[in-house]
């Protein structure tokens, strides 16, 4: 049973439906087990070398882990309201919400460029040990998903501003919040993968 | 009833994020703060990462809505991310 007016992509006999296009979740899908095998090699380079990864993993600031966190699950939360507004064909409502999610997301990229520089002002690079060979690596192809949906948010915000709010529209912002809130449930895996193991 | 619905999935949004920020602000109290044992916060943490997983999967991303096959398929995901995570961190321990 649904508890919402659903519009959009297909429906099955039981009422239940995946959010936007089918073909995002496939992708979603896909890219999460990449980073399932991701956090497995790192794991397995952790039980080789769990001293030379736990003295690593204390040059992290837990504060900046902790704001990251918050930075995406607020835009995420944004997000999820920017989608229920378009439900309710609010136009207003939709292009606030997308605003305020964008706009918390770009603070994302503010901390990352303060961390990253700091480790490398610091000395430990991509090159200091497999510790932060993978934490470059791993937060990197992460800040590439959180670019991708930025660009995807900047799109569905233009199409807001442009586009009818109707089924069409739906399909997309579900689909691209959808991505959205990918790359923030990556990251509550990644916080403590990288940043708590001590 | 509809105007009734919409404004219970705004309040649902908002609550899920106050827990999820609540729950990450713990965590960094935890593993920051130094009040425990870090294998007792690393667990905490992990076990807290699963649970967050879970709640922007159902809500956020509404796969509570969703065919069962998808909704189990990243469910188990999460706690086999967290489960593993945590595994190895003991097993090295």
């Amino acid at each position: 049973m649904t508890e919402l007016t659903w519009a959009g992509s297909r429906v099955t006999d039981s009422g239940r439906r995946l959010p936007g296009d089918a073909g995002v979740w496939v992708f979603i899908f896909a890219d999460t087990m990449a980073f399932g095998l991701f956090f497995l090699l790192f794991s397995r380079g952790r039980m080789g070398s769990p001293s030379l990864y736990r003295d690593s993993a204390q040059h992290l600031s837990v504060g900046l882990g902790v704001l990251n966190t918050l930075i995406l699950l607020t835009s995420g939360a944004l997000m999820a309201l920017a989608v229920e507004a378009a439900r309710r064909n609010e136009r207003r409502l939709v292009q606030r919400f997308m605003a305020g999610a964008i706009g918390v997301g770009l603070c994302f990229a503010v901390t990352k460029v303060f961390e990253y520089s700091g480790k490398i002002k610091a000395g430990f690079t991509l090159l200091t040990n497999d510790f932060f060979m993978y934490y470059y690596v791993l937060t990197g192809v992460h800040f590439l998903h959180f670019v991708i949906g930025i660009v995807v948010l900047l799109i569905l915000s233009a199409k807001a501003r442009n586009d009818a709010i109707d089924a069409h529209f739906r399909v997309w912002i579900e689909s691209g919040a959808s991505y959205w809130h990918m790359v923030d449930l990556l990251w509550i895996m990644l916080f403590p993968l990288l940043y708590l193991q001590r | 009833m509809t105007a009734r619905r919409h404004s219970d999935a705004r309040s649902l949004v908002i609550r899920v994020w106050a827990l999820l920020a609540g729950a990450t602000l713990v965590v960094g109290w935890l593993a920051e703060g130094r009040h425990v044992e870090p294998r007792v916060a690393l667990t905490v943490a992990l076990a807290v990462a699963a649970f967050k997983a879970r709640l922007v999967l159902l809500h956020y991303m509404e796969l509570r809505h969703a065919p069962l096959g998808w909704r189990l398929a990243f469910e188990a995901w999460a706690l086999a991310a967290a489960g593993g995570i945590l595994a190895a961190y003991w097993a090295a321990a």
